[in-house]
C-alpha cells in the first residue's frame, strides 16, 4: 500500500494537490490521510507520498511532530513542497521564507533515484512560501535560492520543492519503480 | 470561508463554482472581467456581457470590472477588481476555473499571494474526460460559442456540448484536439447548471463564421423557469 500524506487544510484543496497525484498512482493501493490524524497505517506503508498544500495554508506545520514515524521506517519516502517541509523539519531543518511561484528552471547537481539529469537543467512548477535549509541530514540535489530537491542522507527519502504532477511526472514513475 | 469566483460564464468557471459549494465554501460573488479587445490575455470573452444574466439566475452577486485586455494592465485591473470583493464582501480567497495553465494559474497565484487571498483551483489537471463527466453527471446545459480551430465548423456553434461529445471524439479521433477546448478551440457559455434558480433562454443570436474562426454571438436572452 502506498500511504498519501496529506497537507491541505480545506477539503476541497484535495483536487489540486491530492487527487491530480493519486491519478498518477492509481494502478497502486492508495490509502489517504491528514498529517493531522497520522495513525498506525504509516508502518503498513511501503511507500509515502506526502502531498503539498496552497501557499496561504501553513496548518499542517502544527502536525509536523505526527511525521516523526517516518525517521524509523525503511521505505521510500517523497516529499512534495510541503511535503518536503515536514520531511526537512523531522530530520533538523530549518524553515525558511522562499518565495517561488511559477514555471522555473533548476539545475541537477547528482544523479539519484528519483532524477538521473545530472548537470541538466529541467523545468518545474514552484507554489511555495516557504522551504527548508540544508543541514547534515540533507543532500541538496538541485537548488534555486535554498534546496529544491533533497534527499535524506543514506535514505531513500526525498522532498521536492515543486509540483512533479504538474510537470516532471516522470519523478513520480521512477519512485514508484524503486 | 468567504470566497469569489473567478467567473467568465463558461463551463469551467462554472464548474469551479459549483465545486466551491459542494464543498462548503461561502461563495460572496462572482468576479467577472470584461475584455474591451478581443486579445485577452487571460479572460474569456465572446458573450461576456451576459454574466450578468448568469448571475441573475443563481441569485448571486456579480462584480465586474472592465479591463482593455492588455497583458499587464489586465492584472492591475484584476487587482482592483479583488481589492473590492475584499472590502465589500470579505471574501478571504479566491476560485478559479484553472484547468492546466501554469501561465495564467502562476499570474493569479502571485496576485493572491501579495493580496493574502486563499486560491482554490478544484478542476486543476483534470483530463477532459474527467470534466466531460462532472458536467454531465450535474446536467449542465453548455453551449458552444466559439470554435477557433480546423475541422470544428459553424455546424457546431449553438450546440449543446454534452450533446457533441460522440461528433468531437470522433475528430479527436483523427486530430488532436481537446474536445472540451482547454487549448483555447472552443468557447462554451451556460445555459442551465445546478445552482441557477432559473434557466436562460435565448431569444436572439447572430452567428459569425470565417476561415475555421468561428463565434455565436448572444444578442437577447431571458430567464425563464426550470
Amino acid at each position: 500500500m502506498i500511504l498519501i500524506i496529506k497537507t491541505n487544510k480545506h477539503p476541497i484543496h484535495d483536487e489540486e494537490f491530492v487527487k491530480p497525484v493519486e491519478k498518477l498512482i492509481d494502478n497502486y493501493k492508495i490509502e489517504n490521510i491528514r498529517n493531522e490524524n497520522i495513525n498506525k497505517k504509516i508502518y503498513d506503508a511501503k511507500k509515502i507520498i506526502i502531498t503539498g498544500t496552497s501557499l496561504k495554508d501553513n496548518d499542517y506545520m502544527r502536525y509536523w511532530k505526527n511525521i516523526n514515524p517516518v525517521k524509523t521506517l525503511p521505505v521510500p519516502v517523497l516529499g512534495i513542497c510541503a511535503g518536503m517541509q515536514l520531511l526537512g523539519k523531522i530530520y533538523g531543518a530549518e524553515i525558511v521564507k522562499s518565495v517561488q511561484i511559477g514555471v522555473k528552471e533548476i539545475k541537477i547537481e547528482k544523479e539519484t533515484k528519483i532524477i538521473d539529469k545530472k548537470d541538466q537543467k529541467i523545468k518545474a512548477y514552484f507554489l511555495h512560501n516557504y522551504t527548508v535549509k540544508e543541514n547534515e541530514n540533507i543532500e541538496t540535489i538541485s537548488r534555486l535560492d535554498y534546496p529544491e530537491i533533497i534527499k535524506i542522507k543514506n535514505k531513500e527519502q526525498y522532498g521536492l520543492g515543486f509540483h512533479p504532477e504538474v510537470m516532471n511526472r516522470e519523478i513520480i514513475e521512477r519512485f514508484l519503480k524503486m | 470561508m468567504n470566497v469569489g469566483v473567478l467567473f467568465s460564464g463558461g463551463k469551467d468557471s462554472t464548474l469551479a463554482l459549483h465545486l466551491a459549494k459542494e464543498y462548503g465554501l461561502k461563495v460572496k460573488c462572482l468576479l467577472s472581467m470584461l475584455p474591451k479587445t478581443q486579445e485577452s490575455y487571460m479572460f474569456h470573452y465572446p458573450n461576456i456581457n451576459f454574466v450578468d444574466m448568469q448571475a441573475k439566475a443563481m441569485e448571486i452577486p456579480l462584480l465586474k470590472r472592465e479591463t482593455e485586455g492588455k497583458k499587464e494592465k489586465e492584472l492591475e485591473d484584476l487587482k482592483k477588481l479583488l481589492n473590492e470583493a475584499k472590502r465589500i464582501y470579505n471574501i478571504e480567497g479566491i476560485v478559479t476555473g484553472a484547468v492546466k495553465s501554469t501561465y495564467q494559474a502562476s499570474r493569479i497565484q502571485k496576485i493572491c499571494n501579495e493580496m493574502n487571498l486563499e486560491v482554490f483551483n478544484p478542476l486543476w489537471l483534470k483530463d477532459e474526460n474527467e470534466i466531460f463527466n462532472m458536467l454531465k453527471e450535474r446536467n449542465f446545459e453548455v453551449i458552444i460559442t466559439g470554435v477557433y480551430a480546423y475541422p470544428l465548423d459553424e455546424s457546431f456553434l449553438g450546440n449543446n456540448l454534452i450533446k457533441e461529445y460522440e461528433r468531437l471524439t470522433k475528430i479527436k479521433s483523427s486530430i488532436d484536439i481537446s474536445i472540451i477546448g482547454e487549448g483555447g478551440e472552443i468557447e462554451t457559455f451556460v445555459l442551465d447548471a445546478p445552482l441557477f434558480k432559473k434557466k436562460i433562454k435565448i431569444i436572439e443570436h447572430k452567428i459569425h463564421y470565417k476561415n475555421n474562426q468561428g463565434t455565436f454571438i448572444i444578442k437577447k436572452v431571458q430567464l425563464v423557469s426550470k
